[in-house]
């Protein structure tokens, strides 16, 4: 080793100077100017991407608003559906209060619906005195034994 | 030409005078950059990052300190980016930074002396890479001889007493251990 070095502090850092004291490797300028040249023609032609997002985004925004309106809704069947009956009472409860307010805004009288509206078609009923009554005869025996159970 | 007469062309989109800029303080850029990576390779990424930013970053110059102090804050900050980058620690645990490939001092020394410096060289940097952080950034900073202690306190936030505390204290401690390897003093 070098035993006819003094450290003082001079030397010391002569010493550490010479060892940490490196330059820029060469062409160094070049290197950051072509990496400049690289960065300024990407940024150019990347230039068209930002408009194109922000149209794309409008669009979105567009169809999420034209997708949150509401359905159009059909006249007649809107009124067919506001003539609903208050639904009953609870069973149990004692008053029909909180229920009568719930369904308030929504209730309409009977007066209030247009006949005309209400579609009719006729029901044929059998006569009651055409059905059989049910007997049931005692003396027969049970056939299946399904009251041996 | 001045640096304020560089900046303020470079500012307007003067890339020459940009390029000027870079040529004149592409050694001390990459020297700070050295001192905070100890890695050649982190150092010149740095470098090169570092005057990308500044060149991004030109029109934010005021002129408040010198286009060397400004360099070297962004500079710094660039090197202790790279240092911390997950890549580079990875790479450093299957490399010796301080057996990097270093440049002996040239002109006129025999080949036999050249290979002594290069020895010595070597060794002190070995030496100074197993400092702590914060005395091995001073030292080489302050060794490098490009920034007087105000202009490093400046840029890096430091004071320019702890600066000075710090560079003593790698001196004593790689004295000491020069001291142990047969150095005399």
């Amino acid at each position: 080793m070098m035993d006819d070095t003094r450290l003082d502090d001079a030397a010391l850092d002569a010493l550490v100077s010479g060892a940490v004291r490196v330059d820029a490797p060469e062409g160094f300028v070049v290197r950051v100017g072509a990496a400049l040249d690289l960065r300024e023609s990407s940024a150019h032609s990347r230039a068209w991407v930002r408009p194109a997002l922000a149209v794309a985004a409008m669009l979105l925004l567009a169809a999420l608003w034209w997708w949150r309106q509401p359905a159009p809704v059909n006249p007649d069947v809107s009124r067919e559906a506001r003539a609903v009956t208050p639904a009953p009472v609870a069973p149990g409860r004692t008053s029909s209060r909180p229920v009568a307010s719930v369904f308030a805004p929504g209730t309409r009288s009977a007066t209030a619906i247009d006949p005309a509206a209400i579609g009719t078609h006729t029901i044929d009923v059998q006569p009651a005195d055409a059905i059989t009554p049910l007997t049931i005869d005692a003396d027969r025996p049970d056939p299946g034994g399904e009251g041996d159970h | 030409m001045t640096d304020a007469e560089l900046v303020e062309q470079a500012r307007r989109g003067d890339r020459a005078a940009f390029d000027a800029i870079v040529e004149r303080y592409q050694h001390v850029v990459f020297r700070t950059a050295l001192a905070v990576t100890s890695n050649r390779e982190e150092a010149e990424d740095a470098a090169q990052e570092t005057f990308l930013r500044a060149f991004g970053h030109i029109g934010t110059f005021r002129g408040d300190s010198s286009l060397k102090t400004w360099l070297l804050a962004i500079a710094w900050r660039e090197g202790i980016s790279k240092r911390r980058s997950l890549v580079n620690r990875l790479r450093r645990m299957v490399s010796t930074p301080e057996d990097e490939a270093f440049d002996p001092p040239a002109a006129g020394r025999t080949v036999e002396a050249r290979i002594m410096d290069a020895e010595h060289a070597l060794t002190v940097r070995r030496l100074v890479a197993r400092l702590p952080q914060s005395y091995r950034e001073a030292l080489m900073l302050a060794a490098a001889g490009d920034f007087t202690f105000d202009e490093m306190s400046a840029a890096l936030g430091v004071p320019a007493g702890t600066l000075k505390w710090r560079v003593s204290e790698a001196r004593r401690q790689l004295r000491e251990k020069l001291r142990a390897l047969g150095y005399q003093g």
